[in-house]
């Protein structure tokens, strides 16, 4: 056993170190530098969630009903998938406005309702005590299992027993470090170092003792389990264990999601407590990590009681005590200590920044008699509310220990409080995502949710504790079953917290919309509604204050609630910013105002800063004109950009078209140059042979007959391409620049072939090729120029002779009907044209070398014309494989009936 | 973080509700019974665990998106 004073020792001892951890964190931060900027440190403070309800309270309830303890951290693992999309935007609309606590964020969002903030207020300080009690309850069990029953109720004889000292201790410690500042968003460096600090606390411990029950006391998890099925209690491992149906499961895992969210304390450490937005990430991933780690030795640990028979909230303590361990046992108390007040020292700053900001200072300020705002120095004012807050709550939570909560296990305390935080949950989630969300529903659905959770909830405990009848819960009041607490209209065979998570989540939610949907919202409910929404664009712009005062009038108003050095702080700040000096005489403009009611909000809530300020601003209320004007001009300011915009896209696009038309020109320019050096070579070969041998034939006379005959027939050959080449260039030229004289009638296609073959019979008979024709057709009327197709079909009968073998060659010629088009095939039995090849050929100066052809033949533009000439009159020119296995050069000619028609078209075209 | 990215933590939180809850566990806790003593506690941690490995690879850890910018 332990002696009482190393007890009593190491706990004040330990919370020293916290007291001096929490010092060195606000005096780094006084000299500027953040020690809690940090992912690490906000995931760690995020972890002030897990209290001594989970370090004793999931092992005990584990040991009756298995895992039924996991809703309670599953649903705030889901939330923190989610911290990125809820928590981000949270963050943003809180640094926007300058919010304090949860209260303030609520009562910002709908109209800076003073009533609302005040009711938010009123349900999360009478909610939370039952949870203040449930960690003072834990601390004094603890205390009565490790040192005895008699110490914790009296402690060296003086009269007060430990959970008062316990409470004292704590009420001291956070009123030392929650209320050293007047300014609630000024972070609490210090305390947040140190509940980070707890964290780490917390979680090593459950680990140490967790390791040492799990391995040191048994040989593992498997070992564990064994001996579970050897005594018959493997259904702690089933959900048939958990006593509880699917609905249960849900219901749990839901509140504790929502209570996540709407929790003070976890809204002053994700959110006020927050110094840069980017840690949400890491605690996306980071804060489940640490839930399952912190979980991981539950079952096993309640295991480990059922097989020695050491059962309730405090096995984690009684269990190594049991098995002569009594440094494990202490090792316990020290986490449990740890986790409790953590949740304490969190709640209690939260609740009374609430208490001072949204429920005390609002009505004081509005009572005429006591001139506070004319008061010269208020901060001593708000602190010392604060400070009375945080003792209020808690001697509020000792007293709801000793006088109900000591009948109950910690797990259903704990449920009690997050039933009623959770009513916030639907307020916070509509504040962020639904405009038409009003203050009068705000307040109808928290009232309907808060009254319902009273019923359900707190008069059954009230009843079971003894301080009501406790046939309320059997027969109902006044003997109306319907109006049973556990049974509301009937509502039977559910879970008492499953039923009243029903009953007062939905009624919350139904009151809430209907009453929006129904009641008319204010201006400044319209308009707050459209900041927190739109948030992101909100942040950019927005003035929407039209008032009239003077700066003078404005720094004496900050004065009182910030004191001089803070306010001469400020204005100097915003002096540099502005560039120019603020006189006292000045107008304030709407900025200035605004940024000394944000400057307000901080020390005091939304509300109120809106009360004081008021006082002094001669404010013109903006009516719905006022804002059909702004919109208004927003609206045409929006039209012109997007006007701006279009045009800027137009500029855009006709950028891109000359861009195209630029390149498409350069290609051009390409080809042309191109084309006049493939032409001057052409023109330059036949000219030098003529020159070469004129100059012989001069030079020469002498030359025997036969040389000078050969010289001269060379001579006449070289003229005779050169003239070809020169009328194909000129026919190209022509073609390509729309200056061909087209004489066009319809003619017969067959016919046209027929007189092409016949006048290349000569060609074919001097080549020994053997031409073979197949007229699909008899007649083929088209409309074209029929010298042109003679053209084409000559150019082809001549590139298919030229590649023939000599004395076997093979020319089959076919016209056959398509329906619309006839087609025209030339094919010979020549070496082909490689198929990579094949669409090349039909360019200017484009031949196709091979081994029988080892030099190109021709002018290189006989192709190209006819692919001009064909597409000229709508048709298509192609090259394929031969069934002769040379080359087939097919070519299409409109139908004259297909041509007739489509003429009209294109001439409209 | 980006459109994508905060629609996949929602998706992600939508499948881990469905894994944390019936029909997923009807099986296993009907696996425990029959077959292997421990199996739904298990299975609740190792669906646990999974998720917060894929939240880690969606939002890239600590600094991961802003080395990526």
């Amino acid at each position: 056993m332990i002696a009482v004073s190393v007890g009593v020792a190491t706990a004040i001892l330990y919370l020293a170190l916290l007291f001096a951890l929490a010092s060195w964190g606000d005096r780094q931060a006084d000299r500027g530098q953040s020690v809690i900027d940090h992912p690490l440190i906000y995931t760690l403070s995020l972890a002030v969630y897990f209290t001594a309800w989970t370090f004793f309270g999931s092992v005990g309830l584990a040991q009756g009903a298995g895992i039924a303890f996991l809703p309670i951290y599953l649903g705030p693992t889901i939330v923190a998938l989610l911290f990125p999309v809820l928590l981000a935007r949270m963050l943003r609309i809180a640094r926007a406005y300058g919010i304090t606590s949860i209260a303030d964020f609520i009562a910002a969002r709908y109209g800076k309702s003073s009533l609302l903030g005040g009711l938010v207020t009123s349900v999360a300080m009478i909610g939370i005590v039952p949870y203040v009690s449930l960690q003072l309850k834990a601390v004094a069990s603890s205390v009565d299992a490790l040192f005895g029953p008699s110490v914790s109720h009296t402690l060296a004889g003086w009269g007060p027993d430990t959970a008062l000292l316990v409470t004292l201790l704590l009420a001291l410690f956070s009123i030392l470090f929650g209320t050293r500042h007047i300014d609630a968003t000024e972070h609490h460096q210090g305390m947040v170092l140190a509940i980070a600090f707890e964290s780490v606390v917390k979680l090593a411990t459950f680990l140490a003792v967790g390791a040492f029950v799990t391995w040191g006391l048994y040989d593992g998890i498997g070992d564990l389990v064994v001996r579970l099925e050897a005594i018959g209690r493997t259904e702690l491992l089933t959900f048939a264990g958990t006593g509880m149906t699917y609905l249960d499961w849900f219901a749990h895992t839901l509140l504790a999601a929502l209570a996540f969210v709407a929790l003070p304390r976890q809204f002053q450490v994700a959110v006020i407590e927050n110094v840069d937005p980017d840690h949400v990430r890491t605690a996306s991933w980071l804060f489940p990590l640490y839930t399952l780690v912190i979980n991981v030795f539950v079952l096993p640990v309640a295991i480990a009681g059922v097989l020695s028979g050491v059962s309730g909230d405090m096995t984690m303590v009684r269990l190594p005590l049991a098995e002569g361990f009594p440094l494990i046992a202490f090792l316990a108390f020290v986490g449990g200590l740890s986790a409790a007040t953590a949740m304490v020292i969190v709640e209690t700053i939260a609740i009374s920044t609430m208490i001072s900001n949204d429920l005390v200072m609002p009505v004081l300020l509005r009572i005429e008699r006591l001139r506070l705002a004319r008061r010269p120095d208020l901060t001593g004012l708000v602190l010392a509310i604060r400070r009375l807050s945080i003792f209020g709550i808690l001697l509020a939570g000792y007293a709801f220990f000793h006088l109900v909560a000591e009948q109950f296990q910690l797990v259903s305390i704990g449920l009690i409080s997050f039933a009623a935080v959770a009513q916030f949950a639907p307020l916070i989630l509509f504040a962020l995502y639904w405009r038409e969300a009003s203050r009068a529903g705000a307040v109808a659905g928290l009232l309907a949710g808060f009254a319902i959770w009273l019923y359900t909830l707190v008069v059954p405990a009230f009843a079971l504790a003894g301080w009501l009848d406790p046939q309320i819960l059997e027969a109902g009041p006044f003997d109306i079953a319907l109006l049973r607490p556990q049974a509301l209209f009937g509502l039977e065979g559910l879970a008492p917290v499953t039923h009243a998570v029903l009953w007062s989540l939905g009624t919350n939610l139904v009151v809430f919309v209907t009453v929006s949907l129904l009641s008319r919202r204010s201006d400044l409910e319209r308009l707050q509604g459209m900041l927190y929404v739109d948030v992101d664009q909100a942040e950019r712009s927005t003035r929407l204050w039209r008032g009239e005062t003077r700066v003078a009038a404005l720094k004496e108003l900050l004065v009182r609630f910030l004191g001089q050095e803070a306010t001469a702080a400020l204005f100097a700040r915003e002096e540099r910013r502005r560039g120019h000096r603020l006189e006292a005489g000045d107008r304030a403009d709407a900025e200035l105002v605004q940024l000394a009611e944000r400057q307000l909000a901080r020390a005091i809530g939304a509300a109120s800063a809106r009360i004081v300020v008021g006082s002094v601003v001669r404010g013109e209320v903006i009516g719905p004109d006022a804002l059909l004007e702004i919109l208004d001009e927003t609206s045409q300011a929006i039209e012109a950009s997007q006007r701006l915009e279009q045009k800027s896209r137009e500029l855009e696009r006709l950028a891109a078209e000359l861009r195209e038309a630029n390149e498409r020109l350069r290609q051009l320019d390409q080809l042309k140059d191109d084309f006049i050096a493939t032409v001057s070579h052409e023109l330059r070969t036949p000219l030098t042979a003529i020159r070469s041998f004129s100059e012989i034939l001069l030079d020469n006379p002498d030359l025997p007959q036969e040389e000078r005959q050969r010289f001269v027939e060379i001579i006449v050959h070289e003229t005779e391409r050169l003239t070809r080449l020169i009328d194909d260039v000129l026919d190209l030229s022509r073609i390509e620049s729309g200056r061909m004289e087209w004489q066009v009638t319809e003619c017969d296609l067959r016919a046209i072939v027929e007189d092409a073959i016949r006048r290349c019979e000569g060609l074919f008979r001097e080549h020994g090729i053997e031409v073979t024709a197949d007229f699909g057709v008899s007649r083929a009327p088209v409309r074209c120029d029929r010298d042109r197709i003679v053209q084409v079909l000559l150019n082809l009968f001549s590139n298919a002779a030229k590649f023939v073998p000599a004395g076997q060659g093979r020319i089959h010629i076919e016209l056959r009907n398509l329906g619309t088009d006839y087609l025209v095939r030339v094919e010979d039995n020549g070496p082909g044209v490689p198929k990579e090849m094949r669409e090349a050929i039909f360019e200017k100066f484009r031949q196709v070398t091979s081994a029988l052809t080892d030099k190109p033949r021709g002018s290189g533009l006989g192709l190209a014309i006819c692919r001009e000439i064909v597409q000229h009159f709508r048709g298509r020119i192609w090259c394929e494989e031969s069934r002769l296995g040379g080359a087939a050069i097919c070519f299409t000619l409109l139908q004259a009936a297909a041509a007739a028609e489509a003429e009209p078209r294109r001439r409209v075209a | 973080m980006n459109e994508t990215t905060r629609n996949r933590l929602v998706v992600l939180a939508i499948v881990a509700a469905l894994l944390f809850g019936y029909p997923t566990f009807a099986v296993f806790d009907a696996f425990g019974r029959c077959c292997l003593a421990g199996a739904l506690p298990l299975w609740i941690f190792l669906a646990w665990a999974t998720v917060i490995a894929c939240t880690f690879a969606i939002v890239g850890g600590r600094t991961g998106e802003r080395r990526r910018r």
